[in-house]
C-alpha cells in the first residue's frame, strides 16, 4: 500500500474510532451512567428506536427513484415474514433467516 | 454458554448481512486498483462500510488525501450518538474494556447490542458485547477478503445467493425494531424513517441517520407533552 494511501486510512479509521469511543467513554466512565436530567434520559430513549427505524428505511429504499410495484410487493411479503417470525419465536437471529428465506423465494416471483 | 460465545453466537444475524457488502467492497476497492492486502487493511482498521466505499472512491478518482478523509469521517459523524445510548448498559467496565468495545460500535453492532443488552445479566454485558463485535468483525473482514480474493467469481456462480442475502440488512433492522416500539417509540421512529427517506433520496444518507436520530426524539417528545396537555 502506498504511504500516502495508508495515512488516509489511518486518518479515517482514528477518526472513526475517536466519534465511536469519546461518547461511549465519556458516559460510561466520566458520567457514570448517570445520563442526567429526566429529559435526556427520555431523548436516548427514543433515539435508539429512530436510529433503527432509519437504518431500517434505508436499507430497504434504493436511492435510485425507479421503485416498481415487484419492488414494494417483494419488499413488503418479505418483512411480513419478519414480522411474523418475530410475533411467533422473538429471536433477531431466526427472524432474520427466515426473513432471507422468505425473500428468497419472492425473488423468483417478483424478479430483481 | 459463556457470555462472549452468546454474543458471537447472537452475531450470526449481523454475519448474514455483513457478508454480501463485505465482498461487494472486496471487489470494489480491487476494482480500483488497490491489492488484496491493502483491501484488508482498510477493512481491519476502518471497519466502516459507507465511509470506506467513499473513501476508496474518492481516492481512486484522484480527490486528494485530505478531502477524501474528510468526506469518510463526515459519513461517520452519526457514530457520535452510539455511545451516550449504549453507555448506560456499561456501567462499571473499565477504560481499557471500554476503549476495545468503542472500535466495534458500527451501526448493524449497535442495533443488535441496543436492542438486547437490556436482557443481559449487568456484570455480563461487556463479556457479551465483545463476542457480538468480535463475530461481527470477523465477518466483515472475511467477506472483504472473499471479495478481493476472487468475489467476483463467486458472486457469478451464485447471483441468486447474492440477491437473496440482500435483504439480510433489513430484516435484521426490523427483527432489531419491533420488540422496542411502543406508542411514543412508534412516533419517533416514523419521523425517523421519512427523514432519513428525505436525506437519502437526495443522496445524503449518513447525514439523514444523524439527522433521524436527533428529530425522531424531539418529535416524540413533543407528542408527548401535547397529549399530555390535552388530558390535563
Amino acid at each position: 500500500m502506498e504511504s500516502s494511501i495508508l495515512i488516509v486510512v489511518m486518518a479515517v479509521a482514528l477518526g472513526t474510532y475517536i466519534f465511536r469511543a469519546l461518547p461511549l467513554g465519556y458516559y460510561t466512565l466520566i458520567k457514570s451512567g448517570k445520563a442526567g436530567a429526566q429529559k435526556f434520559e427520555q431523548f436516548l430513549s427514543l433515539a435508539g428506536p429512530s436510529l433503527i427505524a432509519a437504518f431500517l428505511a434505508v436499507s430497504i429504499v434504493p436511492v435510485s427513484s425507479d421503485i416498481s410495484l415487484d419492488f414494494i410487493i417483494r419488499e413488503l411479503l418479505a418483512l411480513g415474514g419478519v414480522f411474523l417470525a418475530h410475533r411467533k419465536w422473538k429471536n433477531p437471529g431466526l427472524s432474520v433467516l427466515i426473513g432471507v428465506f422468505v425473500y428468497s423465494i419472492l425473488i423468483s416471483y417478483f424478479p430483481i | 454458554m459463556s457470555s462472549f460465545k452468546s454474543g458471537l453466537f447472537a452475531s450470526f444475524s449481523i454475519f448474514l448481512g455483513y457478508i454480501p457488502v463485505a465482498i461487494a467492497f472486496g471487489i470494489y476497492s480491487r476494482g480500483t486498483g488497490l491489492g488484496v492486502l491493502d483491501s484488508i487493511i482498510i477493512s481491519a482498521l476502518i471497519f466502516a462500510g459507507a465511509s470506506q466505499f467513499a473513501m476508496v472512491s474518492l481516492l481512486a478518482s484522484g480527490v486528494a488525501s485530505g478531502g477524501a478523509s474528510i468526506a469518510a469521517l463526515v459519513l461517520n459523524l452519526r457514530h457520535l450518538l452510539y455511545g451516550p445510548l449504549i453507555a448506560p448498559f456499561l456501567k462499571g467496565a473499565s477504560t481499557s474494556r471500554i476503549a476495545q468495545l468503542a472500535f466495534g460500535l458500527t451501526d448493524e453492532v449497535f442495533a443488535a447490542a441496543y436492542s438486547q443488552l437490556e436482557k443481559i445479566p449487568e456484570e455480563e454485558r461487556a463479556s457479551w458485547l465483545s463476542g457480538l463485535e468480535i463475530g461481527a468483525y470477523l465477518s466483515w473482514i472475511s467477506g472483504t477478503l472473499l471479495g478481493a480474493a476472487g468475489g467476483s467469481v463467486l458472486l457469478s456462480q451464485s447471483p441468486y445467493l447474492s440477491s437473496a442475502l440482500s435483504f439480510a440488512l433489513p430484516a435484521l433492522f426490523l427483527a432489531l425494531l419491533l420488540p422496542l416500539l411502543r406508542w411514543d417509540s412508534a412516533v419517533s421512529a416514523l419521523i425517523a424513517v421519512v427523514v432519513a427517506l428525505s436525506f437519502h433520496y437526495h443522496g445524503q444518507t449518513s447525514l439523514g441517520i444523524l439527522a433521524a436520530g436527533v428529530s425522531g426524539p424531539f418529535a416524540g417528545i413533543a407528542l408527548k407533552r401535547l397529549i399530555w396537555r390535552a388530558a390535563y
